[in-house]
Parts: C-alpha cells; structure tokens; sequence
C-alpha cells in the first residue's frame, strides 16, 4: 500500500539533503542547523520497525548541504559537505555509544575549495573510494569559479588519507584535445531535439563549432565579468551540481550543472588525467539546481534528469551514437563473452569516450515554482522531483513511451494519527496486482 | 563589462584627487554644521524599484591596508584608518572620493598606526579619536588648520583595543586597552589625566561601549571571554554584572538600541545576545558563525538583524536574524579580505573597509541572500521502493514568519518567555523553518518476488527444458504469469531444437530488435496467433500479469518449429530480452539468459551491464549467495573478476600470533612454536572445515563437537571455567 509516514528529524532549520544507505536501512540527514543526524531503521520486535536516531552531533560550521553514504563495502561512512567550504569524511565507531554525539569521527576534511561546496557524490563502481566534488568560490574576484575536484582514498582502509587526484573548471571550454572539439560539436550539430518549444533556440546554441566556442568565449566572460565584480547580481557564484554516470562506460563521465552560465554539460574523462566537456544539455533557461543521471540498468540509451530554476523538470535521452559500428560487429561475431569486450575497452576508445544524440524527452513545467532535486528510483524507472511548491512529485515512462506524472506527494498532513504518522493515498497512482 | 567595471573607480579616484586638493577649511565649517544623526532613506528609495540594475557597492581603493572606520554624525563623512592611512572620505549615494589626508608628511611615527578610530559628536564633532598599537590616543581636530594633530595621549602601556565617545557628550571618551585598563577621558580638559580608570580585574579588553539609552553605563569585552557591565559613576565598584559569555576571547560587543540587551562576539564563532537586566547566566540567542566575530553592529530599525564580520577567512559581511542562527539574511561578499570594520549609515546603508585596501558603501539590496542558495528541500529513494523526503510547506518566501517567532521587540513575549524553563526559553524564541519529512511506501519493487526468484530460479541451462519448466512453475506460484508464460516459450522455442544447435548457430543474427520478419514469416505460414503475441512483447503492452492466448499461440508455433526457424526463434529472444530490458527487469534478463546462452549471442556490453545491475540487485537485499552463484555463472571475465578479489586470508597461529605460512602445502603447525592449528577442544584435531570458538576464552573447535558439547554443558570443554553457551541465533544460522 502506498502510505507516507511521518519522520520527525528535530533539526532546528532547513534540512537540504536526506540520503538511504546501500541497503536502504539507514537514513542521514543534514540541516542548516550545522548538524548531521544519521537514524538506523532497527526492528523492535512483533514485526514492528522503526527508524531511531542513531546520532546527532555538530558536523560544520555552516549549512550542509549535502550528505551521502559510501558504499559499505568501505564501511560505514558518509561524507558531508557544507558553506563552510569543507567536505568531511565521517567512520561510524561501533565502540561509542549511540546518541554519544561521538559515534562518527571525522577521518578527514577536504579544504581545498575556496567556495561554498555544493555537491558531492562518490564515484560509482567497486574498488575505489573516490569522492568528488563542485565548489563555487562565492568570493566574487576569483575567476576559478565552479571548479569541481576528484579526490580518492587510494587506500579504502585508510580513510585518513585523500589526495586530490584531479580537478576541472566547470566554465571553461577551452580545455578541449585538438579534434575532439569538433567531433563532439559535429555530434552535437546532429541533435534532433524534442519538444519543439526548444528547437530554435537549441539550434543556435548548437550549430556547429562556433556555436559551441560561443558557448566558450560566453562563459569566459562571464567569469571575466565576476572576476572584475561588476556583474555580481543576486546569488553570486551560482549553484552547482553534478552527478556521476553510474553506469559502466569505458571512461568515467559525469554531468555537470553549470552554475549562472545556463544549463548543464557531460563531461568525460580521457583516459589519462584530465577531463573535457562534451554534450550540453540544451533547452534551460535558467540555472541547473540538481542533475541526476539514471542507472540504465543495461538499457541501450541514458536518461539524465535537470532539475532548473525556470521551474521545470526535464528529462534528456542520450542515444551512443559513437560505438554503434562495434555494437553490430559484435553482434555479428559469434563468442558473445569475453572476446568482445576490445573494442570497447581498449585505450583508444577509452581516449574518446561515448558518443551521445541528445534528445529532450520530457519537459514539465507542473511544479510552477523553482525545482530543487530530482532524483532516480534504484532502478532508472521513477523520476522524483520536489520543488518550492512543496510537492515531492513522481515521473514514469507511461506504456507508449510517454514520462508523465505518476503521484505526487504533498506536505499538508491529511488525517494525522496520534503517533504521528498519517497515511494518505497518493493519487493517480495505480495499485498493483499485489502477490 | 570589465572594462565598465573599472571605469567607475577611476573615474572616483581622479575625483578624489581633485577633491582633495581643492579642499579648504571653509567647506568643513559648512560641512560640520549639520548635525542631523539620520541621513534618510531617500538615496535608497532609488534602487527599490525592481527594475534598476543591481546594486553595485561603491569602491574606493586607499593606499594601505585598513583597520577601522568611522562615519561624522551627519553621516557624510568618513574616517578610515589603518597602519598607513588616516584619511576623511566625502561619501554620497553615488561615489566616494578623499576630502581630507590627516596622515600628510612622511610622519611614521608609531602613534598612527592606528587600530580604531571613531568620530565624535556634538562638541567634539569635528574631532575624530584614534587609538594606536603603541597605547597612543590622538585627537584630531578637522578645525585645525595645518597639522591637525590636537591631542597625542600616551597614558595606557600597551595598545588601545577600541575608543569610543559617549553619545550625546562627545567630551566624553572612553579607551579600553590591552594592559586590562578602561580609561575615561573628559576632552574639555586638555591637560588633564584619566578622568577614571577602571580596572576588570580581568585580562586585556578588547571592545568597550556606552549604552545609547542610559549613557553612563558602558559594557566592555575582555579577552577571558567575559563581558562587563560598569556604571561609569561608580569606578570603584568593579561592575555591575559579569557575565562568561564566550569560550576564548571575546572580541567585540554592541548594544541594542533598547539599551538592555547587549550583544557579543567572540573567537569561539558565536554571536551571543544577553539581556543585561536579567540574572541569567545564558544568552537569550546564539548565533553561530563560521569564523571567529571581530565586529557587531545591530542593524538600526531591524531590531532583530545584526550585522558581524570574521576575524579571518571569511569575507562575508553578514547581517543576521538572531532568530534564524544558523543563516545569514544576508551577506556582502565584495571585500577580498576580511572585512575589519564597518558601521550601519542608515538602515539599508552600510560602510566597510577591509586590509584589502578598499572602503566601500553597501545597500542592503545589494547583499545576496545565502538562503536562496539553499535548497528547501531533499528527496531520497532506497532499493525497497520507500522515497524519503524533506519539503518546505511554508508559503511565501519570508525569512523568519514574525507571527510565530515575535523575537525582541515584542517585550511581552520576553517577559513571559522569562517565565518558563531556561531551554524552553531557546526553543520559543528561535525560528524553525515549517518543513515536513516523511518517507512514502510506495510498492513499486515487490522484493518478496525478487528474493524468490533470485535464490530460486535455475540459472543453469544445460538441461534447458527442465530449467524452463522449473522456472515457469516457479513463476506460476509466485502469481507472475508472464514470467511464467515466457519461460513456457523459451522452453518450446528451444526444447526441440537442443541437439541441432552446432550447425544452426553459424547462420548470421539479425541483431535489429524492431525487425517484424519475423511476424510476417510466421504468418505466412499460417499462424495468425503468434504475431499477436510477438507484437505484445515488442510494443511493451499494458503490464497486465495475464495474458490468455499466449500459452496457445506459443504451443502453436512449436509446431512449426523446424532448423531454419532458429534465427526466428533468435529474433523472439531478442524481442523478449528487448521487452524486459526496457522493464529494468535484469534479473529476468540475466536469468533467461543464462538458461539460453547456448543459442543466443548479446552484445558484450549490454550483457555486462544487466550482470553487473542484476549483482548490485542482489548485494543490495543481501542476497550474497545468489549473486556469488550469478557471478560464477557469468561468462564475462570482468564480472567474473568480481569474486576473484582478495580471496587469501592470512591466518595467525593461536598461540603465539605469528603469521601462519604454507598452509597451501598442507602445513597445519606454526612455524614457530610448532603446535598443531586451530585444534578441536573436543577431539584435538586440526580443524579444518568450520572452525567456532568462544570470544570469551578463544577456545573451539569442530561445530559439530561444540553443538554436542554445548547441548550438555555450558561451561568450556577445555576446562579453563569458562561459561560459553552458544547464542540460540547463531545455532540457528549455521544449520
């Protein structure tokens, strides 16, 4: 049954990111409060479960605005990140007692950002702990504004140590390898972008090399303009946010909100150290406040959803147009195992990367007020989406292929039960067969 | 734009110039004469309107760093001081240019390198009072004309902190020092020594200031942490209240304009506001700030707001709402350096200077509002399907709702707060945003099914129609008919043609997932029902778990089926797989796959990817033998590679705690001590298998053994008197 359960978190202000575990059993929030709380969903008996504070304490020195778990086969551990520029890596200590306010020790603080850290995400896959992160330098003279910053534990035991591995200006398109520009522009010439509300526009921004250097040269001077404080208006530095392809991929990519410039771009790694942009995520007209990119689940194209200022939700469908030629060789040669996996992993494709059509697939405007986070379902099927309307609200692909609203989740308590949890039906939302 | 940025300054700079040499001292006479304490808010008014540019703070760079600065009375004018500079700007709403340079001459005497600086007030309005790091305070008189230097007082033994004049008697000054003194000045006595002196018992003072509304009370800030409040009649009497407000130093203090409550701050990073009429030993609010507090001022006319700048590392001058104390209302970000002094002109005006060398003039609309770059809201989603969320229900965008939180100004709410407990007292008075947090069940992922599934479907296709028909029935219990039905197909596309395989598979494989041939073949040989059920799978029809016909169809089709028919059968695979793909469904992707891998071919990477999501699955409901079992049962070297990882564990022996090497050859002894490894309590055996032991008294052995033993007993077979009962639970799971 579809039923929403109230969760009093006690923080004495905004709370700005909530985040699940791997195995979905234990929760951490973080607030404008300066504190971290992390609750453990513990089964007290009769089938009954509750979530109980596991700990609170004073996490920063300013809001936090993000909070994640590592995946456990690290341990237990959550990394934060605040206004106060600093990202902390926190270890459960299983010898403190609960609500000792000592249970999470800080192994590590990253102080390199010189702004406001804004986003933070580990790295996808097994094997290494990486964390990465985008800051924005909210002092307006700095011209490195938007930097985002790869670190990695390189020894997963050690979560003392972290060196920054890599790190990229999100604003500056200049740091294309010679050819790539154009193929990636050229691909970009090719979209065809849906939802023809955006076409014109897209268009322009995308016709060919120029349109992608003026792109560049825009963004510069932009930068400049901060740099030379005379065009600081309203929020300075921007938002920005980033989300990692979580799906496997030859070389590692992300998608990158790009702050006051407008909209949001994918940007790849080329094998070796450094990362270049590729698509951009054409149609905002207004600042990218979250990204998510699906997991694909082994799909053949990936969804990344924007979540923008203009108050629309979108959806984007990246078609890989670049190993299409290989998909059908290896389809066509016999061995379906190990065999095939050169052309995909050897270096030089690794060098270049994925090849994407970016097609707009959605564009809802239902929220009418600025869209703060989307989020994706575990499975890349449910688009989640929760703005200043106060409504969480839920997308599905409908059977004709068509994203429209499933439900949305509102925060007016309807029939509130003594205990504090009260049940409400979510509407249009379909009840399943149930087994 | 850079080019426009710049030109402004300038432009300011050469106006400076001019400005400064055509001053005289008859446009001071004029100058001083108005003595009106509010500048007025008409030369805001102008940047309200919403369609004006946005503010730009007014810049004026000076020579030297800069330490402090204080506005004339009128509001006109302004000091700045620092190491190098002692300079008098003429400040409108439009530019700021020098007016006068009280530092003329190469003069570099320790005595004005200044460390505060405040403007005087009625009688002594055209002075200007200057506090130096040698202890010096020098009086400056803007009449004056040639050197301006009026008074040079070197009464204090270590630097002068701060200087401030009483309100209303600017004959009256106050100093307060690093030798632990505060000093009272009458300056209509040239000659005379220190009025008072007085003595906080305490360390070095750091902040001293007269109350605006009873003005022979001042409270001062000491370097402990505390602050005092003295009645300046009364020297002798120590002072009146003390409070420990701060751990660390506290650096500054400010008074509220209803000269009751005071507030500091301090390197410990709080803002913390007292009533000093009451006896309470806690602070009626604490801001935390994420630097150490060098300055306060409230902000006139907001009788809640009160602006702070850091001591270091932050730049930020930040106006507060003491009821919000976690988020600035807003912050002016276009200092490079810590601010080191400011002061409000008007209620939208305030002034600041920074070691950045620069003194600039900020309104209010243009600070940008560290709240807008909050996000109001979070959304979570974990594997069962439960999406946790956080939203802001309130509507309207007001900072603090001032019908919940009335805060100071409403005193009848404070003197009935004072009634309850002091912790109710934070809570009522501090401001929570109205947000929800809830989680939604929602029922998207049956996971009953999955687990299932996962730990019972047959994964291995060697017997391919056996697998089919356990799957199916599996299927079938778990009420998912379609699973049931494609497995039912799977087994008659295939079952006939398991012997034939070798030679079939060389024809070519149409990987085009769309292709309808296949529809139309089949049609054309007369069976009309199979393209029914192959443009369901294809088009992904309405996700009904039931679909009648199907069994009929596919039996049909079994009929038909002969060799050739193979590629046809790859495209109803490719069809299938294409179908559950798009339904994220991997593990029946994975499954089917394993069961027909002998006569299909997926391309390499979309098999890793459904491997690879269908594991993370499994991992993440806990299904650690199923995912061991899908992975030995990948053919994909890197999935596989995923259980080849760090699967050696050095072991120490039990006695002396040397690393036990060679057990690969066979060795069950210690290298060092030579006693047997891990023997059973009970028979004296090496064990080999499962090894249980007690964490109390480390001795075990065989699990059988020990169940027996432990059936009977409860103490430790050894006999070293331990009591180590088996723990029900783990009975339990090792059976």
């Amino acid at each position: 049954m579809s039923q929403v359960t109230r969760f009093d978190t006690d923080h004495e202000d905004l709370i700005h990111d909530v985040s699940y575990n791997y195995y979905g059993k234990r929760l951490v929030t973080c607030s404008s409060d300066q504190r971290l709380k992390v609750w453990d969903f513990n089964e007290t008996g009769n089938g009954v479960a509750k979530w109980e504070v596991n700990d609170s304490w004073k996490a920063h020195d300013c809001s936090i605005l993000k909070v994640i778990w590592a995946n456990p086969e690290f341990g237990q551990v959550i990394a934060s990140c605040s206004f106060d520029r600093q990202v902390k890596i926190w270890e459960e200590q299983e010898i403190e007692p609960k609500n000792s306010q000592k249970r999470w020790a800080e192994k590590f603080r990253l102080v390199e950002s010189r702004g406001a850290v804004q986003d933070i995400e580990f790295a996808p896959g097994n094997g290494s702990l990486r964390l990465k992160f985008t800051s924005s330098r909210i002092q307006a003279t700095c011209a490195a504004d938007g930097i985002v910053r790869i670190y990695e534990a390189l020894e997963p035991t050690n979560l003392t140590q972290w060196p920054q591995m890599e790190e990229f200006e999100i604003s500056s398109v200049n740091s294309y390898p010679p050819g790539q520009a154009n193929s990636a522009a050229g691909n970009m010439t090719n979209n065809s972008v849906g939802g023809g509300g955006f076409g014109s526009q897209t268009q322009n921004a995308l016709s060919g090399p120029q349109g992608l250097s003026g792109t560049g040269t825009g963004s510069a001077g932009g930068v400049q303009q901060i740099g030379g404080n005379s065009g600081r208006s309203g929020d300075v530095g921007g938002s920005y946010c980033l989300s990692w392809c979580p799906n496997r991929c030859p070389a590692p990519m992300m998608v990158v909100g790009l702050g006051k410039e407008g909209g949001a771009r994918i940007f790849k790694h080329d094998g070796q150290n450094r990362w270049y942009p590729g698509e951009y995520l054409p149609g905002h007209e207004g600042e990218v406040h979250d990204v998510c990119w699906a997991p694909s689940m082994g799909r053949s194209y990936q969804l990344i959803a924007t979540a923008c200022k203009d108050r629309r939700v979108r959806i984007f469908k990246l078609i890989d147009t670049s190993t299409n030629s290989h998909t059908s060789q290896s389809m066509q040669s016999r061995t379906a195992s190990a065999k095939n996996m050169s052309p995909t992993s050897s270096p030089g494709q690794a060098s270049i990367g994925k090849q994407f059509k970016v097609e707009v697939l959605a564009t809802f405007a239902d929220h009418d007020a600025e869209v703060w986070r989307v989020e994706w379902n575990i499975e890349g099927t449910i688009l989640s989406s929760s703005g200043d309307d106060g409504k969480v609200r839920l997308w599905k692909a409908g059977f004709d292929g068509n994203w429209r609203q499933m439900s949305e989740i509102s925060a007016e308590p309807r029939n509130t039960n003594i205990d504090g949890s009260h049940a409400t039906k979510l509407p249009g939302y379909a009840q399943p067969q149930t087994a | 734009m850079p080019a426009n940025s710049r030109g402004p300054l300038q432009f300011a700079t050469q106006t400076a110039l001019n400005a400064s040499r055509l001053s005289s001292d008859s446009t001071i006479g004029t100058n001083t004469t108005v003595t009106s304490q509010q500048d007025g808010n008409d030369n805001v008014t102008f940047y309200d309107s919403p369609t004006s540019p946005p503010y730009q703070a007014i810049k004026y760079q000076l020579p030297g760093a800069l330490n402090a600065l204080s506005s004339s009375p009128d509001g006109e004018y302004v000091v700045v001081a620092g190491r190098e500079v002692l300079k008098v700007l003429h400040v409108t709403d439009q530019e700021a240019t020098e007016y006068i340079n009280l530092r003329t001459g190469s003069n570099l005497s320790l005595n004005y390198s200044s460390n505060d600086v405040k403007w005087g007030n009625n009688g002594t309005r055209n002075k200007i009072a200057t506090a130096a790091t040698n202890g010096a305070i020098i009086i400056w008189d803007l009449n004056k004309s040639g050197r301006k230097t009026d008074r040079v007082i070197s009464e204090h033994s270590r630097a002068v902190n701060r200087v401030c004049f009483q309100p209303n008697n600017g004959y009256i000054l106050l100093s307060a020092s690093q030798d632990g003194n505060i000093k009272a000045w009458d300056l209509r006595d040239p000659k005379a020594a220190a009025k008072y002196s007085y003595e906080g018992k305490s360390e070095s003072v750091r902040d001293v200031q007269f109350n605006p509304m009873h003005t022979h009370e001042f409270a001062a800030g000491f370097e402990t942490g505390t602050i005092q409040k003295w009645d300046m009649r009364n020297p002798k009497l120590i002072y009146e209240r003390k409070v420990s407000a701060h751990n660390g130093p506290c650096l500054t203090v400010d008074w509220h304009p209803d000269g009751r409550t005071l507030a500091s701050g301090g390197r410990d990073r709080t803002i913390k506001v007292w009533d000093m009429n009451s006896d309470s030993r806690k602070p009626q609010y604490t801001i935390r700030t994420m630097a150490s507090v060098s300055r306060i001022q409230w902000r006139p006319g907001y009788d809640n707001e009160i602006a702070s700048c850091a001591l270091l590392s932050d730049n930020g001058l930040h106006v507060w709402d003491v009821r919000r104390p976690n988020i600035a209302k807003y912050t002016f970000d276009e200092h490079s350096t810590t601010p080191t002094g400011f002061q409000w002109l008007s209620p939208d005006v305030v002034i600041s200077c920074a070691k950045d060398r620069y003194f600039m003039r900020h309104e209010i609309v243009g600070a940008y509002k560290p709240i807008e770059l909050l996000r109001k809201n979070g959304i979570g989603w974990n594997i069962h399907g439960d999406l946790v969320f956080s939203i802001d229900k309130s509507t309207g965008h007001q900072f603090v709702d001032e019908a919940s939180t009335p805060g100071l100004t409403n005193q009848a709410s404070r003197k009935s707060s004072r009634n309850r407990t002091t912790t109710g007292e934070e809570l009522s008075l501090q401001y929570i945003p109205p947000q929800t947090c809830g989680i939604a069940h929602l029922p998207l992922f049956d996971y009953g099914t999955f687990s299932v599934f996962a730990q019972n479907y047959v994964i291995n296709g060697e017997n391919l129609k056996l697998a089919c028909e356990t799957n199916a029935k599996i299927a079938w219990s778990m009420q998912r008919f379609r699973a049931a039905q494609t497995w039912k197909i799977v087994q008659l596309l295939f079952a006939d043609v398991e012997e034939e395989r070798d030679s079939e598979q060389a024809n070519g494989i149409d990987e085009n997932y769309h292709n309808m041939s296949v529809t139309k073949a089949l049609t054309a040989n007369g069976n009309e029902v199979i393209s029914e059920s192959d443009s369901e799978s294809s088009v992904s029809p309405v996700n009904e778990d039931e679909k009648d016909n199907e069994e009929a169809s596919s039996s049909d089709s079994s009929e038909s089926l002969e060799s050739p028919i193979i590629s046809q059968n790859q495209e109803i695979i490719n069809d299938l797989f294409h179908y559950y793909t798009e339904q994220s469904d991997v593990q029946m992707c994975v499954t089917l796959y394993l069961i027909v891998q002998q006569y299909v071919h997926i391309n390499a990477d979309q098999l890793e990817d459904w491997f690879t999501s269908y594991i993370d699955l499994l991992r993440r409901f806990k299904l650690w033998t199923s995912a061991t079992d899908i992975i030995n049962a990948c053919p994909i070297d890197n999935v596989r590679a995923l259980n080849l990882n760090a699967t050696t564990i050095n072991i120490t022996c039990n006695n002396c705690f040397k690393l036990v090497l060679g057990t690969a050859q066979g060795s069950w002894a210690c290298d060092k001590c030579h006693k047997l490894l891990n023997p059973c309590s009970v028979c004296h055996q090496t064990v080999r298998g499962l090894y249980v032991w007690c964490q109390g008294c480390n001795h075990g052995g065989h699990l059988g053994h020990m169940r027996d033993w432990f059936s009977m007993k409860s103490q430790c077979p050894t006999g070293c008197g331990h009591t180590c009962t088996l723990d029900m639970s783990t009975q339990g799971s090792t059976e």
